[in-house]
């Protein structure tokens, strides 16, 4: 990856969108502090990033991210009895809250492997909520699911960001999808992984009925070389 | 805000928390009842039919008589019980060195080398086959014992442990570090349960080695430290041409597998990975 440089502000939701192979994931991986960049800063607040903390939670696209061995409720509290210095009480009640900001109270004591994709998204989105991460860091969370709930889960999402103002960095390589969620977007090319343009997204809001919606879908697909006549639909 | 209570996956969400204590005999189908009721009919009758002696192949119910004044009278007991001591000292020496090699192997290139090579070139020779070994070493006594019993156990209970942490799936692993675990947190928190499945699997089998071998060990050599297990037992009633009673001794044999087999394996399996869905 060469010459990528772009800032998130508070509270925004940033997303990285491009093929697979332009290094987004990588990016992303290495913001959470779980590689080094060979080159180049990762600065955050200004300083530079250490290993992994729990000011950057990330989630992931994989469903095999919820320890099976636990509950829905033993994997949110997991997280926040593992890493933040709060008491039993504390954090039972922190992780009940936060399983019914995203729709699961009621599913407590269910195992993950009897969730549906969408709930097991759901769980993971919780216990990194719970831990009240400065940044939420998200790899593809919803490229493994079907097409209807994943729509519903980017409304979820903007839902849930609407009552945390969490600054949220979004990886994906769906046009919709980023256009649904990014306050900005970060259009990425592959090899080397590069970025081609940073562009507002003043329809984040307002959805396809915004004058600006087609105009800034039909130039991200110019830069992603889709076009009309290559791959309309892309999801 | 909508969620996806109404999705028809969400319903086996609501299975009950306390699953009943399985009992191995309500498992047991119909037919398999039938057969076992045939065969100890067949015992029971065929001897007589065929004129066999009674000091060669005595009758169920004979057997059945002599192994229940066995367990009353204790004397059977005390021999299993000899039996199952020794077993359990042995694999758990056997289990712990396990897990430390499968740690090597799993930090290090030459720890992996070695694992590989020492269950291949072990896995064709039966433990027991070391025993007049460890007699020169260790004398007529227990260590002998549980020099082969480590042997049995710790060889395959090592690779089934390091096949699970391999397998431990990657996401995971970055979960626990994104909280900031990492050396042994890390290893208690994600690893060993995660790798549970394997871990019992590994039990399983040593378990299988370590009774084999035991059994063996005692009926080849008899007496071990002054009292012997239910191989020593069997051994002296053959001497004695008590038939009865050395049908009796491998009657315990066999029940003592099944009870570990399906009682314990089998209950710790589902109480734990089968209910978690993390079974093959």
């Amino acid at each position: 990856m060469e010459d990528v440089s772009f800032q998130v502000r508070r509270g925004e939701k940033f997303v990285l969108l491009g093929p697979s192979g332009c290094g987004k994931s990588t990016l992303l991986k290495a913001v959470a502090g779980f590689i080094r960049p060979s080159s180049g800063a990762l600065l955050f607040k200004g300083q530079a990033t250490p290993g992994p903390g729990i000011n950057r939670i990330l989630v992931f696209q994989e469903f095999d991210q919820l320890l099976p061995w636990k509950t829905v409720f033993g994997n949110v509290l997991f997280g926040l009895r593992a890493a933040a210095a709060l008491s039993r009480d504390e954090s039972a009640a922190r992780a009940a809250r936060y399983l019914q900001m995203v729709g699961l109270d009621g599913f407590e004591d269910a195992y993950p492997h009897t969730l549906s994709g969408g709930m097991k998204q759901r769980v993971a989105l919780a216990r990194s909520l719970a831990l009240d991460p400065e940044v939420l860091l998200m790899d593809e969370p919803f490229g493994s699911l079907d097409a209807l709930t994943r729509l519903r889960m980017q409304g979820e999402l903007n839902r849930i960001w609407r009552e945390t103002q969490k600054t949220i960095l979004f990886v994906t390589h769906s046009i919709p999808e980023a256009m649904r969620i990014g306050h900005r977007i970060m259009v990425m090319s592959p090899r080397p992984g590069r970025a081609k343009a940073l562009l507002d997204n003043p329809s984040v809001d307002v959805g396809p009925e915004s004058p600006e919606f087609l105009p800034l879908q039909q130039r991200i697909r110019t830069l992603l070389g889709v076009a009309d006549g290559e791959g309309r639909r892309d999801d | 805000m909508t969620t996806e209570r109404t999705v028809p996956e969400a319903g086996l969400a609501r299975r009950p928390g306390g699953l009943a204590w399985p009992s191995p005999v309500r498992r047991l189908p119909a037919g398999k009842i039938l057969i076992l009721l045939l065969l100890l009919g067949a015992w029971e009758v065929l001897p007589r039919a065929l004129h066999a002696n009674p000091l060669l192949f005595p009758r169920a119910t004979t057997v059945l008589r002599v192994w229940v004044d066995g367990v009353t009278s204790g004397e059977l007991l005390s021999y299993a019980g000899r039996s199952l001591q020794v077993l359990l000292i042995g694999m758990t020496l056997g289990v712990l060195g396990a897990f430390l090699l499968a740690m090597i192997a799993l930090f290090t290139r030459f720890g992996r080398d070695l694992l590989e090579v020492m269950t291949s070139m072990f896995n064709p020779l039966p433990a027991i086959a070391l025993f007049p070994l460890a007699l020169l070493w260790f004398g007529l006594g227990i260590n002998s014992m549980i020099f082969v019993l480590i042997h049995a156990t710790i060889w395959p209970m090592a690779l089934s442990v390091l096949t699970g942490f391999v397998t431990v799936p990657r996401t995971l692993v970055l979960v626990g570090r994104n909280l900031g675990l990492r050396g042994w947190p890390l290893a208690a928190a994600i690893y060993f349960p995660a790798a549970l499945p394997a871990i019992l699997t590994g039990l399983r089998i040593a378990w299988a080695f370590a009774w084999r071998t035991l059994i063996a060990a005692e009926l080849v050599f008899g007496v071990i430290g002054g009292k012997g297990g239910l191989g020593w037992f069997i051994y002296q009633k053959r001497y004695y041409l008590e038939t009865p009673a050395v049908f009796a001794g491998l009657a315990t044999i066999v029940l003592i597998g099944l009870v570990v087999e399906h009682g314990i394996f089998r209950t710790a399996e589902e109480r734990t990975v089968k209910r978690w869905g993390m079974s093959a």
